[in-house]
């Protein structure tokens, strides 16, 4: 017998085993590099740019390294008199966006997850399907109903507008986690006096709060970057978002200011990316939950 | 763990919920709030005026001037505020029109937007209020009435823009050129400076940073080219093509030479739009263009600096004429606020606050400002120089109702014949079929 061999068997076959995975390994390190980079490279370029004087942005050949390294754009961005005003109309309007489509779906959610009635795939896809009217078909006549009724530049209304616009989201990602909760905890609750509000309330809400964290950030990522509602139905400068500033600037008459507009790209996305970085573990945990069956 | 257990060790959850309830609600008042409190404000009447110009915007001096005309404005009448309401685009203000919305109350628009606009049925005739009011109709630049649409006068005008040659002195200075005067020295000067890396004569086809369609194109090349032997470019209906069918070949013909025979426009430029322009003059890899007046002090201040220079544009004749334009302050015919609105426009076009807009940039409409002593800077100096040459050289033509979409089939004529190599007659027929295809449909 060749104990030689047996003794070295188990390392030569990992041996063996790392080989062939690196054979594989190095292409799909190749991809995710090259993946990375198409993700990352327009960020860090806009970041450079945003370091940068103005004349320097424009120059040729251009540098990826700013120099001189300036803070000026930024320091601008913060000193724009309408920064503060635009940067609170979009959380309002987020927050309160996500606020409604929750207290809208998650009654919605619980209904279609544990009451069996008639007509309910009809419902659930008419739900769906709501949510597949191009937001731009809608734009004249929720435009024109508005404006006679007075309520352009509305928050409310906007934020009504911008609910509604994922709603229907909320409604199916929450019935879909209310289906994993399991139905005997309700029931164990139910003879305990519980009524179906504290069931909910008190129950169900805590045991999906990864799936709460999901549909808020879905929903939050959806409604800060919405350009087309707030420019359309809030005409008022007083009532318009960061969005809605950052496109005028491709307009301006008097050409781009690409270092400012650039500090001003980044500095409107950090908030959330600093709430998904924040909620990012309750996030891919609601996106993943049911994903294993057991 | 019994049932009755997890509703206690729960029991703040609902609390949360409450709060929740509590936010959206605090949110509905947020929102109904300022308008309740608008609506109630004191006895002073609001007129909202819809405008590009974003009183925020810092990098522009229109904007600041445009601030200090409102506040004077408001000063003298105390019993109207004026709103600002941004629209880059203009869009807005139209689609309100269409709808017949009250507001905004005012809005700016172009020459080239009139026809669009009146078509709406919802711009105010300014004819009555002018007579009624006697307001000076001989201290202007170039006639009042010259952007009439049916013989009726739709808004005050503000300013005038006409297309100039903006170059980069250092690099026609290395080519051992001097600005060119007609299209004939364009294509050899163009042709020398075009090298790799710097576009000799761009003819941008593209739509960035304009309302739609090959709108750089139309503004500063083709309305001027088109117009320049008769000044005929659309009927005085508005709506129909009335461009001379040979000067309009000729207009393509060079377009087209400048791009193959001349070697002086490289393909890319067919994607250039006012952004690639104005930041290809900026960084030096343009090194003329026909461009826009109001964007020669941002292109010099954002890199370009001493190295730019301005002339007088090309035209098939040393002095061939140009077409020239400018935006107007014009009243929605379905405001509530009709006197408040007028005393608005007529303010705006009076001298006291051209004068201030002067001081802001603009080449503007009122004739008697140019003797202010801020026409003694040397800022001044040059937009008077600028006036100079409106007036020796602008002619306002008529334009379209159907302005974007002309553009657009402009554009995609201009890049047909261009890159497949056609025939100007080619795209002249083919610019003819189209647009007469899209008023058609417009029926």
């Amino acid at each position: 017998m060749n104990y030689s061999a047996l003794a070295s068997g188990p390392r030569a076959h990992r041996r063996g085993a790392r080989g062939a995975l690196g054979g594989h390994r190095l292409p799909l390190l190749a991809l995710a590099g090259a993946i990375t980079l198409a993700v990352l490279g327009p960020i860090l370029w806009g970041l450079s740019t945003s370091l940068k004087t103005e004349v320097k942005a424009v120059a040729v050949p251009p540098s990826l390294l700013p120099s001189p390294l300036t803070f000026q754009n930024y320091l601008n961005v913060f000193a724009d008199k309408s920064f503060v005003v635009d940067l609170s109309n979009s959380v309002i309007y987020a927050v309160g966006a996500v606020i409604v489509a929750l207290l809208v779906g998650i009654p919605a959610g619980y209904a279609a997850s544990r009451f069996p009635f008639r007509g309910k795939k009809a419902v659930m896809l008419t739900i769906l399907g709501t949510s597949m009217v191009p937001g731009v078909a809608l734009l004249v006549p929720t435009y024109y109903i508005l404006d006679r009724l007075g309520l352009l530049s509305n928050t409310a209304v906007i934020v009504a507008i911008l609910a509604a616009r994922i709603a229907p989201q909320t409604v199916w990602f929450l019935q879909s986690f209310i289906d994993s909760v399991p139905l005997e905890i309700e029931e164990s609750a139910l003879i305990d006096g519980a009524s179906r509000f504290q069931i909910v309330c008190r129950l169900i809400l805590p045991l999906i709060k990864p799936g709460l964290a999901a549909v808020a950030t879905i929903g939050i990522i959806t409604t800060w970057n919405d350009y087309i509602t707030v420019a359309v139905f809030a005409p008022d400068i007083a009532r318009r978002t960061l969005q809605v500033t950052l496109v005028n600037q491709v307009f301006d008459s008097v050409g781009i200011s690409w270092s400012y507009m650039m500090a001003y790209a980044i500095i409107s996305s950090m908030p959330v990316i600093l709430m998904f970085a924040f909620v990012q573990k309750w996030f891919i945990a609601g996106l993943t939950a049911g994903a294993v069956k057991g | 763990m019994a049932s009755g257990e997890i509703l206690n060790a729960l029991l703040p959850a609902a609390k949360r919920g409450v709060a929740l309830l509590a936010a959206a609600s605090a949110l509905c008042l947020l929102g109904a709030g300022p308008a309740a409190m608008r609506a109630h404000a004191a006895d002073q009447t609001e007129i909202v005026f819809a405008t590009f110009l974003d009183p925020n915007n810092q990098n522009d001096p229109r904007a600041a001037a445009q601030t200090r005309m409102i506040q004077a404005f408001e000063a003298a009448n105390a019993s109207i505020k004026v709103t600002v309401q941004v629209d880059s685009t203009q869009q807005a203000s139209l689609r309100a029109l269409r709808s017949r919305s009250a507001t905004p109350d005012l809005f700016r628009m172009s020459n080239w937007e009139i026809p669009e606009f009146v078509a709406s049925g919802s711009v105010l005739a300014l004819d009555d209020l002018v007579k009624r009011d006697k307001v000076d109709e001989s201290d202007w630049l170039l006639p009042l009435h010259t952007g009439a649409v049916d013989g009726h006068l739709y808004g005050m005008p503000q300013d005038f823009r006409i297309p100039i040659l903006i170059y980069r002195k250092s690099l026609l200075a290395k080519a051992g050129v001097t600005p060119p005067k007609t299209w004939d020295e364009v294509c050899k000067a163009g042709g020398q400076l075009n090298q790799p890396g710097v576009i000799g004569y761009p003819v941008p086809v593209g739509s960035s940073g304009g309302m739609g369609g090959a709108q750089p194109l139309a503004e500063n090349l083709f309305s001027s080219m088109a117009s320049e032997g008769d000044g005929q470019y659309f009927a005085a209906n508005d709506r129909d093509l009335a461009m001379d069918k040979g000067q309009t070949i000729a207009t393509l013909q060079v377009m087209k030479d400048l791009f193959g025979k001349c070697k002086a426009t490289p393909q890319t430029t067919l994607q250039f739009g006012y952004s690639e322009v104005h930041d290809g003059l900026r960084a030096g890899t343009i090194a003329m263009a026909t461009f826009g007046l109001f964007r020669y002090r941002a292109i010099e201040k954002g890199g370009a600096e001493a190295d730019l220079a301005w002339a007088p544009p090309p035209a098939f004749k040393p002095d061939g004429k140009l077409a020239t334009y400018g935006y107007h302050v014009s009243i929605n015919a379905n405001t509530a606020h009709t006197e408040a609105a007028w005393q608005f426009a007529k303010f705006m076009g009076s001298p006291e606050a051209q004068a201030l807009a002067a001081e802001g940039g603009e080449v503007v409409a009122r004739a008697s400002v140019y003797t202010k002593p801020y026409f003694d800077t040397p800022n001044g100096q040059v937009q008077k120089q600028w006036a100079e040459l409106v007036k020796a050289r602008g002619r306002v033509v008529h334009y379209s109702m159907l302005a974007t979409a002309f553009n657009q089939i402009l554009g995609d004529a201009v890049q047909r014949m261009i890159l497949r190599d056609t025939t100007p007659e080619a795209a002249y027929e083919e610019i003819v079929a189209k647009y007469n295809e899209a008023l058609k449909r417009s029926q």
